[in-house]
Protein backbone atom coordinates (compact mmCIF):
# COMPACT_ATOMS: atom_id res chain seq x y z
CA UNK A 1 0.00 0.00 0.00
CA UNK A 2 1.27 3.49 -0.77
CA UNK A 3 2.42 5.37 2.27
CA UNK A 4 1.87 9.10 2.57
CA UNK A 5 4.02 11.08 4.93
CA UNK A 6 2.28 13.84 6.84
CA UNK A 7 4.77 16.66 7.12
CA UNK A 8 4.96 19.08 10.01
CA UNK A 9 4.01 21.95 7.72
CA UNK A 10 0.75 20.18 6.82
CA UNK A 11 1.89 18.95 3.43
CA UNK A 12 1.13 15.43 2.18
CA UNK A 13 4.28 13.84 0.79
CA UNK A 14 4.00 10.85 -1.51
CA UNK A 15 6.36 7.86 -1.56
CA UNK A 16 8.33 9.63 -4.32
CA UNK A 17 9.08 12.56 -2.08
CA UNK A 18 6.83 15.06 -3.85
CA UNK A 19 3.59 16.65 -2.69
CA UNK A 20 0.50 14.54 -3.32
CA UNK A 21 -1.33 16.15 -6.24
CA UNK A 22 -4.85 15.01 -5.42
CA UNK A 23 -5.33 14.79 -1.63
CA UNK A 24 -8.44 12.62 -1.85
CA UNK A 25 -6.46 9.81 -3.44
CA UNK A 26 -4.37 9.57 -0.27
CA UNK A 27 -7.32 9.05 2.07
CA UNK A 28 -7.38 5.25 1.90
CA UNK A 29 -3.62 4.83 1.93
CA UNK A 30 -1.56 4.38 5.06
CA UNK A 31 0.21 7.26 6.72
CA UNK A 32 3.38 7.93 8.65
CA UNK A 33 4.05 11.09 10.59
CA UNK A 34 7.12 13.27 10.32
CA UNK A 35 8.98 13.62 13.59
CA UNK A 36 7.49 16.44 15.61
CA UNK A 37 4.11 16.24 13.88
CA UNK A 38 1.57 17.99 16.10
CA UNK A 39 -2.00 19.18 16.20
CA UNK A 40 -0.76 22.42 14.66
CA UNK A 41 0.47 20.37 11.69
CA UNK A 42 -2.96 18.75 11.48
CA UNK A 43 -4.62 22.16 11.31
CA UNK A 44 -2.11 23.27 8.67
CA UNK A 45 -3.08 20.19 6.66
CA UNK A 46 -6.76 21.18 6.94
CA UNK A 47 -5.96 24.67 5.67
CA UNK A 48 -3.82 23.39 2.83
CA UNK A 49 -6.39 20.80 1.74
CA UNK A 50 -9.80 22.30 2.66
CA UNK A 51 -11.58 19.35 1.07
CA UNK A 52 -10.64 17.34 4.18
CA UNK A 53 -12.70 19.65 6.37
CA UNK A 54 -15.84 17.93 5.16
CA UNK A 55 -14.75 14.62 6.72
CA UNK A 56 -15.95 15.72 10.14
CA UNK A 57 -18.29 18.50 11.23
CA UNK A 58 -15.96 19.14 14.14
CA UNK A 59 -12.94 20.24 12.11
CA UNK A 60 -14.17 23.76 11.36
CA UNK A 61 -15.07 24.54 15.01
CA UNK A 62 -11.68 23.13 16.04
CA UNK A 63 -9.90 25.43 13.58
CA UNK A 64 -11.92 28.40 14.82
CA UNK A 65 -11.11 27.55 18.43
CA UNK A 66 -7.39 27.36 17.70
CA UNK A 67 -7.24 30.70 15.89
CA UNK A 68 -6.74 32.57 19.16
CA UNK A 69 -3.85 30.39 20.35
CA UNK A 70 -0.23 31.55 20.41
CA UNK A 71 1.86 30.72 17.32
CA UNK A 72 4.29 28.54 19.23
CA UNK A 73 4.99 27.03 22.62
CA UNK A 74 1.56 25.48 23.07
CA UNK A 75 2.69 22.59 25.23
CA UNK A 76 2.00 21.29 28.69
CA UNK A 77 4.18 19.71 31.35
CA UNK A 78 1.41 17.18 31.83
CA UNK A 79 1.82 15.64 28.37
CA UNK A 80 4.83 14.20 26.60
CA UNK A 81 2.88 13.27 23.48
CA UNK A 82 -0.47 12.26 22.07
CA UNK A 83 -1.03 8.92 20.45
CA UNK A 84 -3.59 7.76 17.94
CA UNK A 85 -4.74 4.27 18.89
CA UNK A 86 -7.03 1.88 17.10
CA UNK A 87 -9.38 0.22 19.54
CA UNK A 88 -11.21 -3.01 18.96
CA UNK A 89 -13.84 -3.56 21.62
CA UNK A 90 -16.05 -6.53 22.20
CA UNK A 91 -19.03 -5.50 24.28
CA UNK A 92 -21.54 -7.82 25.88
CA UNK A 93 -23.91 -7.51 28.79
CA UNK A 94 -26.20 -5.65 29.05
CA UNK A 95 -27.57 -5.78 25.53
CA UNK A 96 -26.63 -7.63 22.41
CA UNK A 97 -22.98 -8.58 21.82
CA UNK A 98 -21.27 -5.96 19.73
CA UNK A 99 -17.91 -5.42 18.10
CA UNK A 100 -16.61 -1.86 17.72
CA UNK A 101 -13.54 -0.68 15.85
CA UNK A 102 -12.57 2.94 16.29
CA UNK A 103 -9.62 5.30 16.27
CA UNK A 104 -9.09 7.72 19.08
CA UNK A 105 -6.42 10.11 20.23
CA UNK A 106 -5.12 9.72 23.78
CA UNK A 107 -2.83 11.93 25.80
CA UNK A 108 0.25 10.41 27.44
CA UNK A 109 2.82 11.48 29.94
CA UNK A 110 5.50 8.94 29.17
CA UNK A 111 3.47 5.73 29.61
CA UNK A 112 0.67 7.10 31.72
CA UNK A 113 -2.57 7.94 29.97
CA UNK A 114 -3.91 11.43 30.58
CA UNK A 115 -7.41 12.61 29.78
CA UNK A 116 -7.19 15.16 26.98
CA UNK A 117 -10.47 16.71 28.03
CA UNK A 118 -8.70 18.47 30.90
CA UNK A 119 -6.26 20.32 28.61
CA UNK A 120 -7.04 23.52 26.74
CA UNK A 121 -5.97 24.02 23.12
CA UNK A 122 -3.17 26.42 24.02
CA UNK A 123 -1.47 23.57 25.85
CA UNK A 124 -2.00 20.98 23.12
CA UNK A 125 -1.20 22.48 19.74
CA UNK A 126 2.55 21.78 19.79
CA UNK A 127 2.48 18.46 21.64
CA UNK A 128 3.87 15.76 19.30
CA UNK A 129 1.46 13.19 17.89
CA UNK A 130 2.49 9.57 17.30
CA UNK A 131 0.77 6.57 15.79
CA UNK A 132 0.17 3.89 18.42
CA UNK A 133 -0.74 0.21 18.59
CA UNK A 134 -4.06 -1.48 18.06
CA UNK A 135 -5.64 -2.29 21.42
CA UNK A 136 -8.10 -5.13 21.73
CA UNK A 137 -10.30 -5.31 24.81
CA UNK A 138 -12.94 -7.92 25.49
CA UNK A 139 -16.11 -7.22 27.48
CA UNK A 140 -14.73 -4.12 29.11
CA UNK A 141 -11.69 -5.93 30.54
CA UNK A 142 -9.25 -3.06 30.84
CA UNK A 143 -6.53 -5.15 32.54
CA UNK A 144 -5.85 -7.73 29.85
CA UNK A 145 -5.84 -5.49 26.80
CA UNK A 146 -3.99 -7.10 23.89
CA UNK A 147 -1.80 -4.88 21.73
CA UNK A 148 -0.85 -5.36 18.08
CA UNK A 149 1.16 -3.50 15.46
CA UNK A 150 -1.12 -1.84 12.93
CA UNK A 151 -1.35 0.73 10.14
CA UNK A 152 -3.56 3.80 9.96
CA UNK A 153 -5.15 5.24 6.86
CA UNK A 154 -5.28 8.98 6.36
CA UNK A 155 -9.05 8.88 6.76
CA UNK A 156 -8.76 7.09 10.12
CA UNK A 157 -6.18 9.61 11.24
CA UNK A 158 -8.28 12.65 10.34
CA UNK A 159 -11.51 11.21 11.70
CA UNK A 160 -9.89 10.00 14.94
CA UNK A 161 -8.26 13.34 15.71
CA UNK A 162 -11.39 15.31 14.77
CA UNK A 163 -13.62 13.14 16.96
CA UNK A 164 -11.42 13.59 19.98
CA UNK A 165 -11.54 17.35 19.61
CA UNK A 166 -15.25 17.46 18.80
CA UNK A 167 -16.41 19.17 21.98
CA UNK A 168 -15.01 16.39 24.15
CA UNK A 169 -12.98 18.71 26.33
CA UNK A 170 -14.10 20.78 29.27
CA UNK A 171 -14.64 24.39 28.29
CA UNK A 172 -12.21 26.90 29.69
CA UNK A 173 -14.82 28.55 31.88
CA UNK A 174 -15.58 25.19 33.53
CA UNK A 175 -11.97 24.57 34.42
CA UNK A 176 -11.66 28.03 35.89
CA UNK A 177 -14.77 27.66 37.98
CA UNK A 178 -14.07 24.05 38.92
CA UNK B 1 -39.54 25.21 41.69
CA UNK B 2 -38.55 21.60 42.35
CA UNK B 3 -40.04 20.05 45.47
CA UNK B 4 -39.22 16.45 44.76
CA UNK B 5 -36.32 15.24 42.66
CA UNK B 6 -35.50 11.69 41.73
CA UNK B 7 -31.93 10.60 41.17
CA UNK B 8 -32.05 7.24 39.42
CA UNK B 9 -28.73 5.47 39.78
CA UNK B 10 -27.12 2.17 38.95
CA UNK B 11 -24.52 2.90 41.60
CA UNK B 12 -21.74 2.66 39.02
CA UNK B 13 -19.02 5.32 38.56
CA UNK B 14 -20.78 6.77 35.51
CA UNK B 15 -23.51 7.93 37.90
CA UNK B 16 -21.07 10.04 39.94
CA UNK B 17 -21.59 13.12 37.80
CA UNK B 18 -25.39 12.93 37.85
CA UNK B 19 -25.16 12.37 41.63
CA UNK B 20 -23.27 15.62 42.06
CA UNK B 21 -25.87 17.52 40.07
CA UNK B 22 -28.82 15.81 41.76
CA UNK B 23 -27.59 16.54 45.28
CA UNK B 24 -26.59 20.11 44.42
CA UNK B 25 -29.92 20.79 42.81
CA UNK B 26 -31.90 19.29 45.67
CA UNK B 27 -29.90 21.27 48.21
CA UNK B 28 -30.34 24.49 46.31
CA UNK B 29 -34.05 23.97 45.90
CA UNK B 30 -34.46 22.55 49.41
CA UNK B 31 -36.19 19.66 47.69
CA UNK B 32 -36.82 16.11 48.78
CA UNK B 33 -34.40 13.78 47.00
CA UNK B 34 -35.31 10.22 46.13
CA UNK B 35 -32.18 8.20 45.52
CA UNK B 36 -33.55 5.29 43.56
CA UNK B 37 -31.90 2.05 42.54
CA UNK B 38 -33.44 -0.94 40.83
CA UNK B 39 -31.97 -4.10 42.29
CA UNK B 40 -32.38 -6.25 39.24
CA UNK B 41 -34.73 -8.01 36.93
CA UNK B 42 -36.54 -11.07 38.31
CA UNK B 43 -36.02 -14.10 36.14
CA UNK B 44 -39.69 -15.12 36.53
CA UNK B 45 -42.82 -13.60 37.99
CA UNK B 46 -42.13 -14.67 41.57
CA UNK B 47 -38.50 -15.65 41.32
CA UNK B 48 -36.25 -15.49 44.35
CA UNK B 49 -33.34 -14.51 42.11
CA UNK B 50 -32.65 -11.28 40.27
CA UNK B 51 -30.20 -10.44 37.52
CA UNK B 52 -28.18 -7.55 38.88
CA UNK B 53 -28.54 -4.62 36.46
CA UNK B 54 -24.94 -3.59 36.92
CA UNK B 55 -22.99 -6.83 36.95
CA UNK B 56 -25.33 -9.21 35.14
CA UNK B 57 -24.85 -11.77 37.92
CA UNK B 58 -27.70 -13.74 39.45
CA UNK B 59 -28.33 -12.66 43.02
CA UNK B 60 -30.57 -14.26 45.64
CA UNK B 61 -33.21 -11.72 46.47
CA UNK B 62 -33.99 -11.13 50.09
CA UNK B 63 -33.75 -8.67 52.93
CA UNK B 64 -30.03 -9.33 53.29
CA UNK B 65 -29.30 -8.55 49.67
CA UNK B 66 -31.45 -5.41 49.73
CA UNK B 67 -29.79 -4.22 52.93
CA UNK B 68 -26.37 -4.88 51.40
CA UNK B 69 -27.22 -2.87 48.27
CA UNK B 70 -28.54 0.02 50.36
CA UNK B 71 -25.35 -0.02 52.39
CA UNK B 72 -23.31 0.00 49.18
CA UNK B 73 -25.28 3.00 47.92
CA UNK B 74 -24.84 4.78 51.25
CA UNK B 75 -21.09 4.21 51.03
CA UNK B 76 -20.97 5.33 47.39
CA UNK B 77 -22.76 8.61 48.11
CA UNK B 78 -21.37 9.01 51.60
CA UNK B 79 -20.05 12.54 51.12
CA UNK B 80 -23.28 13.85 49.64
CA UNK B 81 -25.45 12.09 52.20
CA UNK B 82 -23.46 13.64 55.04
CA UNK B 83 -24.45 17.04 53.71
CA UNK B 84 -27.95 16.34 52.50
CA UNK B 85 -28.96 13.04 54.08
CA UNK B 86 -31.86 14.47 56.07
CA UNK B 87 -33.96 15.13 53.01
CA UNK B 88 -32.74 12.14 51.03
CA UNK B 89 -34.42 8.76 51.05
CA UNK B 90 -32.85 5.69 49.49
CA UNK B 91 -35.37 3.52 47.70
CA UNK B 92 -34.81 0.19 46.02
CA UNK B 93 -37.07 -2.19 44.19
CA UNK B 94 -37.01 -5.16 41.84
CA UNK B 95 -37.98 -4.94 38.21
CA UNK B 96 -37.09 -3.50 34.83
CA UNK B 97 -35.23 -0.25 35.62
CA UNK B 98 -37.05 2.08 33.21
CA UNK B 99 -40.50 0.81 34.25
CA UNK B 100 -39.73 1.12 37.93
CA UNK B 101 -38.24 4.60 37.57
CA UNK B 102 -41.32 5.80 35.72
CA UNK B 103 -43.63 4.06 38.20
CA UNK B 104 -42.01 5.71 41.21
CA UNK B 105 -41.77 9.09 39.48
CA UNK B 106 -45.49 9.04 38.76
CA UNK B 107 -46.44 7.73 42.19
CA UNK B 108 -44.36 10.33 44.00
CA UNK B 109 -45.08 13.16 41.57
CA UNK B 110 -41.43 14.04 41.08
CA UNK B 111 -40.61 17.36 39.45
CA UNK B 112 -37.47 16.15 37.78
CA UNK B 113 -35.56 12.95 37.14
CA UNK B 114 -31.77 13.14 37.10
CA UNK B 115 -29.91 10.35 35.32
CA UNK B 116 -26.67 9.51 33.58
CA UNK B 117 -26.84 8.91 29.85
CA UNK B 118 -25.56 5.37 29.95
CA UNK B 119 -24.55 2.71 32.45
CA UNK B 120 -21.57 1.69 30.37
CA UNK B 121 -18.48 3.84 30.33
CA UNK B 122 -17.01 2.35 27.12
CA UNK B 123 -16.01 4.91 24.59
CA UNK B 124 -17.23 2.85 21.66
CA UNK B 125 -20.79 3.34 22.76
CA UNK B 126 -20.51 7.04 22.20
CA UNK B 127 -18.88 6.72 18.84
CA UNK B 128 -21.45 4.34 17.50
CA UNK B 129 -24.55 6.14 18.60
CA UNK B 130 -25.30 3.98 21.61
CA UNK B 131 -24.59 6.70 24.08
CA UNK B 132 -28.14 6.77 25.34
CA UNK B 133 -28.79 3.59 27.26
CA UNK B 134 -32.12 1.82 26.88
CA UNK B 135 -33.22 2.91 30.34
CA UNK B 136 -32.52 6.54 29.57
CA UNK B 137 -34.28 6.32 26.21
CA UNK B 138 -37.43 4.86 27.75
CA UNK B 139 -37.49 7.19 30.72
CA UNK B 140 -36.95 10.34 28.67
CA UNK B 141 -39.67 9.24 26.26
CA UNK B 142 -42.33 8.44 28.84
CA UNK B 143 -41.57 10.61 31.89
CA UNK B 144 -44.16 13.27 32.65
CA UNK B 145 -41.57 15.55 34.19
CA UNK B 146 -38.36 16.85 32.60
CA UNK B 147 -35.39 14.50 32.58
CA UNK B 148 -31.95 15.93 33.29
CA UNK B 149 -29.32 13.93 31.42
CA UNK B 150 -25.82 14.29 32.79
CA UNK B 151 -23.09 12.81 30.67
CA UNK B 152 -20.00 14.65 31.86
CA UNK B 153 -18.50 15.50 35.20
CA UNK B 154 -19.77 18.93 36.16
CA UNK B 155 -18.51 20.76 39.20
CA UNK B 156 -20.42 23.93 39.22
CA UNK B 157 -23.36 24.11 36.89
CA UNK B 158 -26.32 23.98 39.24
CA UNK B 159 -24.60 26.00 41.90
CA UNK B 160 -23.75 28.99 39.79
CA UNK B 161 -26.79 29.19 37.57
CA UNK B 162 -25.33 31.67 35.23
CA UNK B 163 -26.74 30.80 31.83
CA UNK B 164 -29.50 28.64 30.40
CA UNK B 165 -29.49 27.81 26.70
CA UNK B 166 -32.81 26.88 25.15
CA UNK B 167 -32.63 25.39 21.67
CA UNK B 168 -35.69 25.36 19.47
CA UNK B 169 -36.80 23.93 16.18
CA UNK B 170 -40.25 25.56 16.57
CA UNK B 171 -42.13 22.32 17.10
CA UNK B 172 -44.83 21.83 19.70
CA UNK B 173 -42.40 19.80 21.80
CA UNK B 174 -39.98 22.73 21.73
CA UNK B 175 -42.76 25.00 23.04
CA UNK B 176 -43.02 22.87 26.19
CA UNK B 177 -39.26 22.91 26.53
CA UNK B 178 -39.35 26.71 26.30
CA UNK B 179 -41.94 26.96 29.07
CA UNK B 180 -39.66 24.86 31.26
CA UNK B 181 -36.53 26.86 30.37
CA UNK B 182 -38.29 30.14 31.10
CA UNK B 183 -39.58 28.83 34.43
CA UNK B 184 -36.11 27.78 35.49
CA UNK B 185 -34.52 31.03 34.32
CA UNK B 186 -37.12 33.10 36.16
CA UNK B 187 -36.82 30.95 39.26
CA UNK B 188 -33.08 31.23 39.55
CA UNK B 189 -32.80 34.69 37.98
CA UNK B 190 -30.30 33.94 35.27
CA UNK B 191 -30.09 34.84 31.58
CA UNK B 192 -32.00 32.74 29.08
CA UNK B 193 -30.44 32.31 25.66
CA UNK B 194 -32.91 31.33 22.96
CA UNK B 195 -31.16 29.67 20.07
CA UNK B 196 -32.09 28.23 16.70
CA UNK B 197 -29.78 26.69 14.12
CA UNK B 198 -30.80 26.79 10.48
CA UNK B 199 -29.91 23.34 9.23
CA UNK B 200 -27.88 23.72 6.05
CA UNK B 201 -27.47 19.99 5.64
CA UNK B 202 -31.07 18.84 5.85
CA UNK B 203 -31.89 19.74 2.26
CA UNK B 204 -34.85 21.85 3.39
CA UNK B 205 -33.32 24.92 1.78
CA UNK B 206 -32.55 23.13 -1.45
CA UNK B 207 -29.37 21.35 -2.47
CA UNK B 208 -26.94 24.19 -2.02
CA UNK B 209 -28.57 27.26 -0.50
CA UNK B 210 -27.36 30.70 -1.52
CA UNK B 211 -26.28 33.29 1.03
CA UNK B 212 -29.50 35.22 0.35
CA UNK B 213 -31.59 32.13 1.09
CA UNK B 214 -29.72 31.50 4.33
CA UNK B 215 -30.10 35.10 5.46
CA UNK B 216 -33.81 35.03 4.65
CA UNK B 217 -34.17 31.84 6.67
CA UNK B 218 -32.35 33.42 9.61
CA UNK B 219 -34.60 36.48 9.53
CA UNK B 220 -37.65 34.27 9.37
CA UNK B 221 -36.44 32.24 12.36
CA UNK B 222 -35.85 35.44 14.36
CA UNK B 223 -39.39 36.56 13.57
CA UNK B 224 -40.76 33.21 14.72
CA UNK B 225 -38.82 33.42 17.98
CA UNK B 226 -40.24 36.89 18.52
CA UNK B 227 -43.76 35.70 17.85
CA UNK B 228 -43.61 32.35 19.64
CA UNK B 229 -41.42 32.99 22.63
CA UNK B 230 -40.57 36.61 23.28
CA UNK B 231 -44.24 37.52 23.22
CA UNK B 232 -44.77 35.19 26.21
CA UNK B 233 -42.05 36.60 28.38
CA UNK B 234 -43.43 39.96 29.47
CA UNK B 235 -41.64 42.99 30.81
CA UNK B 236 -40.70 41.56 34.18
CA UNK B 237 -37.97 39.33 32.78
CA UNK B 238 -35.32 41.16 30.79
CA UNK B 239 -32.47 38.67 30.68
CA UNK B 240 -33.23 37.16 27.31
CA UNK B 241 -30.93 36.89 24.35
CA UNK B 242 -31.84 35.55 20.92
CA UNK B 243 -29.48 34.07 18.38
CA UNK B 244 -29.95 32.26 15.09
CA UNK B 245 -27.07 30.68 13.21
CA UNK B 246 -26.65 28.40 10.26
CA UNK B 247 -24.82 25.08 10.10
CA UNK B 248 -25.15 21.60 11.52
CA UNK B 249 -27.63 21.99 14.42
CA UNK B 250 -25.84 19.97 17.09
CA UNK B 251 -22.49 21.55 16.27
CA UNK B 252 -23.96 25.05 16.39
CA UNK B 253 -25.75 24.30 19.66
CA UNK B 254 -22.55 23.03 21.26
CA UNK B 255 -20.59 26.02 19.98
CA UNK B 256 -23.24 28.41 21.22
CA UNK B 257 -23.47 26.76 24.65
CA UNK B 258 -19.70 26.95 24.98
CA UNK B 259 -19.62 30.57 23.86
CA UNK B 260 -22.35 31.59 26.31
CA UNK B 261 -20.84 29.51 29.09
CA UNK B 262 -24.10 27.62 29.38
CA UNK B 263 -24.82 25.72 32.58
CA UNK B 264 -27.89 23.98 31.30
CA UNK B 265 -29.10 23.18 27.80
CA UNK B 266 -32.85 22.72 27.47
CA UNK B 267 -34.19 20.87 24.45
CA UNK B 268 -37.30 19.04 23.39
CA UNK B 269 -37.07 15.26 23.52
CA UNK B 270 -37.94 15.04 19.83
CA UNK B 271 -38.73 17.34 16.98
CA UNK B 272 -41.49 15.69 15.01
CA UNK B 273 -45.02 16.83 15.78
CA UNK B 274 -46.30 13.45 16.90
CA UNK B 275 -47.69 12.26 20.25
CA UNK B 276 -44.95 12.12 22.89
CA UNK B 277 -45.69 8.43 23.53
CA UNK B 278 -44.71 7.58 19.96
CA UNK B 279 -41.71 9.83 19.59
CA UNK B 280 -38.18 8.49 19.57
CA UNK B 281 -35.44 10.69 20.94
CA UNK B 282 -34.23 13.29 18.45
CA UNK B 283 -30.84 12.79 16.87
CA UNK B 284 -29.82 16.38 17.63
CA UNK B 285 -30.59 15.91 21.32
CA UNK B 286 -28.63 12.67 21.32
CA UNK B 287 -25.60 14.31 19.70
CA UNK B 288 -25.76 17.24 22.10
CA UNK B 289 -26.00 14.93 25.14
CA UNK B 290 -22.96 13.02 23.95
CA UNK B 291 -20.76 16.09 23.79
CA UNK B 292 -22.28 18.73 26.03
CA UNK B 293 -20.08 19.87 28.87
CA UNK B 294 -23.15 20.83 30.89
CA UNK B 295 -26.31 18.87 31.74
CA UNK B 296 -29.05 18.64 29.13
CA UNK B 297 -32.71 18.76 30.13
CA UNK B 298 -34.97 16.74 27.88
CA UNK B 299 -38.61 17.81 27.95
CA UNK B 300 -41.23 15.59 26.41
CA UNK B 301 -44.65 15.78 28.07
CA UNK B 302 -46.32 19.10 28.79
CA UNK B 303 -48.10 17.87 31.96
CA UNK B 304 -45.63 18.95 34.60
CA UNK B 305 -44.72 22.12 32.71
CA UNK B 306 -48.32 23.27 32.44
CA UNK B 307 -48.99 22.53 36.13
Amino acid sequence: MNTTQLARNGMLISGHGSEVSDPLTALAGKVKLENGYSLRSFLEMMRRYPVFQAISVFITPLMEECEGCPESGCKSDGLTHMELVKKVEMIGFPGEPRFNILCTLVGLQNDTEQELRFFQMDSLLDVPIKLGMLKHSVFGDSVNVMEFETDYSLFEFIEGVAWEFGFQRFPEHCSIRG
Amino acid sequence: MFDKIMFATSGSPVCDSPAKIAFDLAEREDAELLLFHVLGVPSRGFSVEVTDVRTGDKEALGEDYEAWVKEELTNTYDNQLKLYGDKTSIRTTVGVPATEILRLARKEGTDMIVMGANTRPEEGGGRYRNIMGNTMLTVSKRARCPVLIVNRPCNTCWNLFSNIVFCTDFTKAADHAFTFALKVARDIGCPLHIFHAVNLHSGDLGGKPTQAMIEAEIEQAKARIEEKYLSQIGDDFKMVEVDVREGVPHVEILKYAREKEGDLVVMAHHSKDIPPEDAEIGTTLEEVVLRSACPVASVNHPDWIVD
